[in-house]
């Protein structure tokens, strides 16, 4: 109900009541012998008489009613269309752009997150029709506080029944001469296990096609692959007709990282990193020491002294720098020291896929103050920090809580891997920025072929914007790709469960309801012309 | 005979005066006296002679005796009627005279036509029972027993002339001559029953069906709560919606009682009390005569 204060119209209904009381004072008595002696042999009309009088009653008391109802715009189990001067279309990733706008006229457009738009919509037009799924994005502000919105018509459009959803994937080392490891997260949300058909495409080529069973609710696939180093983009097809359309495909990214030449440098001998980095993807040297930045591809400094400034590094190689001050056993050697888990990844950190880290208890002694913090300890302290191509850590990676736990491996491989990618092959999800870090100005290719050019920031970095369409963006650097962008959608865009039942009431009243206005005119309507032929009859 | 009208008529106070009035205005507007030849008793044949009207030739006994005789009635008879008058109070509906007034004013002439012709009269009134009783005499100073009673009697409860007749017919020892004024407001079937019972019993019935003019038409256009004038109950109507419905049923209503009583050779005239007395007496008169 929008307007409840047309309810004080319902003081009207006495009147008919009345009217019917009193015009049975106001007819006058008339005697005559014959009429009911002739209507006494046929009781149903002389029934009829009276019912009559009655049904006069109640559709005169209906047809106030219904207008009273239509006025204050009553909800009412029934759906319907209404005129109405505007149309808010919801035009977000999960609505998968549906193109009404070119075909109608006088359809306002707000896109993603466009609850602003949709104010600003309605202060020009107060009556309209917003069309959309209800998803997260910026709805919770038109909940918040349980407003109701008079002249929103908010039009339930069924969801489908179920859905499979590309939610997230994962990638494993990239170094070549290893199988890759793509593990894809998906989401069943149909009521039982379904089968269906997949098709992993590498550089626009199908690999691999086959048949999945998914269970209801999370599942895992994945695939090994053996690529050949360099750039690599990719993507996932999942047919599933039944569901949305927008969350069947996901777009990813693959830089295969050449045979890396690893020198690590400790006065100890390094067991478990060189156990770690024992593969053909690696070629590894330990030595003792001084240090050379232009021996190897990349560098380790296992037990890099306490007391030693970090800024004698020049950084000209990529690098490990690990502050453990050459202390192998903290506890043997009653050295001070704190003991902390790391805290929640940044969801969007290179790391993010290592969670099973935060539940490792870290010993360390050292307070890192150099760089870009990428990973903290729960009690604040920096775990890993990058400056350049350098990284930070405050334990031994060969000695330290880390090193006896499953995910020392990926994550070191990560932290390698990290070094040395290009910096602008990224994976995103959709509108949002990308900065590339680049020696040349690029420019980027949609997947539609379009060339975008990209805003300089400074310092070798540059902007660009224009990510609306998922795909595989080529970043560019006038005379060949160089790298590329996947551009996903926001997998919580998937979900099916959209709104709580407190939601939905307070957006709509009362599930399943609908706008009366019209309803209760006609059906006033149609009262006040049975009245009037019921009083004719 | 524009005197003969029922509003002209009620402007003369007593009812014996009325009677009279009716009677002697009708006696003066007739060519050929009713008072030959109204008569239910043959009396002899005489020889025809010329000029004697031929229609009262008996064309039996010529077959048999190839000479021309008349029937010869006895003037004087011992002619019992009884006037039967309805006085429920459905009779008391009409706008310048009712129902009652004129049915009154009927029997009062016909009481007085009978008694002049030295037949005996005898008078029932009743609505749903019989309420006075007058037997049957020739006698003039009879008339005026017969006047007060009729005089002093108004409408009143509701009526049952099925009941009524029926009760009245099996008390009846001598073949009469029964004439009833009513508006016969009750289920033609029950009333027919009662009425084949006197006619069985070897009376002569006629029946004045007495009626509004309105009770005909129904040209009401006012809506109104329709009230029953006998049992007083009440429905809201506009007549404008029930016109036809009425006068369809309405018609029925008659019908069934025209068909009834032809069925049993009874007499039966419909009377509106806009009609003059004289009509609805000659009307009976001319039927009476063809009956014999």
């Amino acid at each position: 109900m929008s307007f409840p204060q047309f309810l004080f119209l319902f003081l009207l209904i006495p009147v008919p009541i009345i009217f019917h009381f009193i015009s049975k004072r106001i007819l006058r008595n008339k005697d005559f012998p014959s009429l009911l002696f002739v209507l006494k042999s046929d009781r149903r009309l002389l029934r009829w008489f009276h019912l009559k009088r009655l049904l006069l009653l109640l559709l005169r008391v209906g047809v106030i009613v219904s207008l009273i109802f239509s006025a204050s715009n009553l909800l009412i189990p029934l759906s319907f269309n209404e005129p109405s001067k505007t149309i808010i279309l919801d035009r977000s990733l999960s609505m998968k752009e549906l193109d009404i706008s070119s075909h109608k006229a006088d359809v306002i457009v707000p896109n993603r997150g466009g609850i602003s738009l949709i104010h600003k919509a309605l202060k020009l037009h107060p009556i309209g029709i917003l069309i959309s799924d209800a998803q997260r994005n910026g709805f919770i502000k038109l909940l918040r506080g349980g407003k109701s919105y008079p002249g929103i018509d908010l039009e339930k459009i069924s969801l489908p029944k179920g859905n499979i959803a590309i939610k997230d994937h994962q990638i494993g080392s990239p170094f070549v001469g290893e199988e890759v490891d793509i593990v894809f997260t998906l989401l069943n949300q149909y009521k039982y296990s379904k089968t269906v058909p997949f098709s992993l495409y590498i550089d626009d080529k199908e690999l691999k096609r086959k048949d999945v069973s998914l269970n209801q609710g999370i599942n895992e696939i994945s695939f090994h692959l053996s690529l050949p180093e360099g750039l690599h983009k990719g993507s996932l097809v999942v047919y599933d007709k039944g569901g949305f359309e927008f969350d069947n495909i996901r777009y990813f990214t693959l830089c295969i990282i050449p045979k890396t030449k690893v020198v690590i440098y400790s006065s100890m001998n390094p067991l478990k990193l060189l156990a770690a980095l024992n593969s053909s993807s690696f070629q590894v040297k330990w030595s003792k020491g001084p240090l050379i930045e232009t021996e190897g591809d990349i560098f380790v400094v296992d037990d890099f002294p306490l007391e030693t400034a970090p800024n004698s590094i020049k950084g000209s190689l990529p690098g490990i720098i690990c502050f453990s001050g050459g202390v192998k056993s903290p506890l043997a050697d009653e050295i001070p020291y704190k003991v902390s888990k790391i805290a929640n990844f940044p969801v969007f950190s290179p790391f993010g896929k290592l969670q099973t880290i935060c539940n490792i208890p870290i010993r360390y002694n050292f307070k890192l103050n150099r760089g870009q913090t990428l990973l903290y300890f729960e009690n604040g302290d920096a775990f890993l920090k990058r400056e350049g191509n350098l990284f930070f850590l405050p334990i031994s990676l060969d000695e330290s809580d880390l090193s006896l736990h499953p995910v020392y491996v990926p994550f070191l491989y990560q932290l390698i891997a990290s070094l040395l990618k290009e910096d602008f092959n990224k994976d995103i999800l959709i509108d949002q920025v990308v900065v590339i870090k680049a020696p040349f100005k690029p420019c980027v290719i949609s997947p539609e072929g379009k060339r975008y050019f990209t805003d300089s920031i400074g310092d070798n970095r540059y902007l660009f914007r224009q990510t609306g369409r998922p795909g595989i963006y080529g970043v560019s650097d006038g005379t060949g790709i160089r790298g590329y962008i996947s551009v996903n959608p926001d997998p919580t865009e998937a979900l099916l469960d959209t709104l709580k039942t407190q939601e939905i009431v307070t957006l709509f009243g009362k599930e399943g309801y609908n706008n009366g206005t019209t309803f209760f005119l006609l059906i006033g309507f149609l009262f006040f012309v049975l009245s009037v032929l019921l009083e004719r009859k | 005979m524009d005197l003969l009208k029922p509003e002209v008529i009620e402007k003369v106070g007593a009812l014996n005066f009325r009677a009279r009035l009716v009677v002697e205005g009708f006696l003066i507007g007739l060519h050929q006296s009713p008072y030959h030849g109204f008569s239910l008793e043959f009396c002899e044949h005489r020889p025809y002679y010329p000029g004697d009207p031929i229609n009262r030739i008996d064309w039996k006994l010529y077959g048999r005796t190839d000479r021309y005789y008349l029937r010869k009635y006895q003037a004087e008879t011992n002619l019992s009627a009884y006037l039967i008058l309805d006085k429920s109070k459905s009779m008391d509906y009409g706008k310048e005279i009712t129902k009652f007034h004129y049915a009154r004013t009927l029997a009062a002439s016909l009481a007085y036509l009978l008694l002049h012709q030295n037949d005996s009269v005898g008078l029932v009134i009743f609505d749903n029972e019989i309420k006075s009783l007058i037997p049957p005499k020739s006698s003039l100073n009879h008339l005026k027993l017969l006047l007060r009673d009729l005089a002093n009697t108004e409408p009143s409860q509701k009526t049952s002339i099925s009941d009524v007749i029926f009760n009245f017919a099996s008390t009846i020892k001598k073949r009469s001559l029964i004439i009833v004024f009513s508006d016969l407001l009750e289920d033609p079937e029950k009333v027919m029953k009662a009425f084949k019972l006197v006619k069985v019993r070897k009376n002569e019935v006629i029946v004045f069906h007495i009626l509004d003019s309105d009770e005909m038409k129904f040209n009401f256009t006012e809506q109104a709560l329709y009230r029953d004038m006998e049992d007083h109950t009440t429905v809201p109507v506009n007549p404008l919606n029930i016109r036809d419905l009425y006068r369809k049923r309405f018609n029925q209503f008659l019908e069934q009682y025209r068909s009834g009583f032809a069925y049993n050779r009874i007499d039966y005239s419909l009377i509106t009390t806009d009609t003059a007395y004289d009509e609805a007496l000659s009307a009976y008169l001319i039927k009476r005569k063809r009956l014999l």
